[in-house]
């Protein structure tokens, strides 16, 4: 067995800092756009929600597998989740609440044992793919983190509220982890990283 | 799309507030975030978001940057007004609510069995302008941080607040590329419509716009990302583990001022709250 290394952020050199900073920059520009289509789904009522998490989570599923891919260092995803809220919350203001925090934070660390798991033991893509099946947990958190004021004030929502958000959110980030894996293989290839 | 790119951008000037310490200007962030989510009153939240406009002039933001604000509160209050006009008997709300119209009945085809019916709730506007107004106050204030702090004061006050200088530096460029990257990603649009490529809203080509936009996107950010790292590593990032820069921030007397009022209407507000007071 090799040394184990100490998780920490020397391990990243300035170009996967700026990688994943500029990566950070398009989930802000994704997310963005992506509030355009947001009445429109909301008017669908929970089969809306089908188009918000398209909106959402496939364009940040697929960043997370990109950034994975070119980066491919342990804790990529947890710190490309923190440098994202800590951004969010200086331009937007989102992401003040603690529960936004713990969204993000959390979506990070178990989208990042999917990614650790699928470099080392997995099939890749397959693997990749389970990465947005755990959204299924952290996809309604995640909501709360893009629109908590909104969220905050609603108490606990139903069941089926949540169900109606979760669901889509893992399928779409399913597929936009798979999708985001293949991408990056492609922009590193092109990039000749 | 100039006007969403200006929002994010810092805006030249020698204000009061352009003169204020990033840091004060964080706690400004977080006094409004804190009075935004625990206010109740719909006066007191329009008074507060008023209160994050004043700065707005004082700042004496140009009005081509103001376009960007008034275009964010122009998509914000329909949407939430909307949404919580279409549902605002399902959050949790418990007083029993009739709606005012229906949309679509509950026996509707597919539609109507699936959502139990579609209705427009009166409350549900006013109690949405209540949540616009309490998310555009914070978005506001937020923006007004960034158009009027240079982006390496940014970094200074991350640091000075105790953030981790490699985490600092990656949100300041983060923040700092966010105009640039939307810009790219109109160029890259165009351009993909130059080619014939349409933009049709339909799965299969909502799934191929995004893989066409996104990879050239992509390349292009690692490709300036290497070019940045270069430069980056050429002024010794990180050759040394205390850093020092040619220009420092300090508080001055008008920045303690403005805490000291911050922090004062902080603690009144919390204290009228917590005595069912407001």
């Amino acid at each position: 067995m090799g040394e184990r290394k100490r998780l920490s952020l020397e391990m990243f050199t300035a170009q996967d800092l700026i990688t994943i900073s500029l990566i950070t920059a398009l989930s802000i520009v994704t997310g963005y756009l992506g509030l355009a289509v947001f009445p429109l789904a909301a008017a669908l009522g929970p089969l809306g929600s089908v188009f918000v998490e398209f909106e959402y989570v496939f364009p940040l599923a697929l960043l997370m597998g990109v950034t994975a891919v070119l980066v491919g260092k342990m804790g990529t995803i947890v710190l490309l989740s923190t440098v994202g809220y800590i951004v969010r919350s200086i331009i937007f203001g989102q992401g003040l609440h603690p529960l936004s925090f713990l969204g993000a934070v959390l979506g990070g660390l178990i989208t990042e044992a999917v990614f650790f798991v699928a470099r080392n033991y997995g099939t890749k893509k397959l693997v990749a793919g389970t990465a947005g099946l755990l959204q299924f947990v952290f996809g309604p958190i995640y909501m709360n983190m893009i629109l908590f004021p909104f969220v905050y004030h609603l108490a606990m929502p139903g069941l089926w509220w949540i169900a109606s958000y979760a669901i889509p959110a893992a399928f779409w980030g399913a597929l936009g982890a798979v999708v985001g894996s293949i991408i990056g293989k492609r922009v590193r290839e092109a990039a000749q990283l | 799309m100039a006007s969403l790119l200006n929002i994010f951008q810092y805006s030249e000037g020698e204000t009061l507030i352009h003169g204020l310490d990033p840091r004060v200007k964080y706690l400004w962030v977080a006094v409004v975030t804190l009075l935004g989510t625990t206010l109740e009153s719909p006066y007191l939240l329009v008074a507060l978001f008023t209160s994050t406009l004043i700065p707005w002039f004082l700042a004496k933001i140009p009005a081509n940057r103001f376009k960007g604000l008034v275009w964010l509160v122009a998509l914000t209050i329909p949407m939430f007004v909307v949404i919580q006009a279409l549902f605002y008997h399902e959050y949790g709300i418990e007083e029993v609510v009739e709606p005012t119209f229906t949309i679509i009945p509950k026996d509707f085809p597919i539609i109507g069995r699936l959502t139990g019916g579609i209705y427009f709730y009166k409350e549900g506007v006013v109690y949405g302008m209540i949540q616009s107004f309490r998310m555009m106050a914070i978005i506001t204030i937020t923006m007004l941080t960034t158009l009027t702090t240079r982006i390496s004061d940014l970094l200074l006050g991350l640091m000075k607040v105790g953030l981790p200088y490699d985490i600092a530096f990656m949100v300041v460029t983060g923040i700092r590329f966010v105009p640039t990257t939307l810009a790219e990603v109109h160029t890259v649009t165009n351009a993909q419509k130059a080619r014939g490529l349409e933009f049709r809203r339909s799965f299969r080509s909502a799934v191929q716009t995004m893989t066409l936009t996104f990879t050239p996107i992509l390349i292009g950010s690692v490709r300036k990302g290497k070019r940045l790292a270069t430069a980056a590593e050429a002024r010794a990032f990180r050759a040394y583990k205390k850093r020092t820069f040619m220009r420092d921030i300090k508080m001055v007397r008008g920045d303690w001022v403005a805490v000291g009022l911050l922090l004062s209407v902080a603690v009144v507000g919390i204290a009228l709250l917590l005595l069912g007071l407001i």
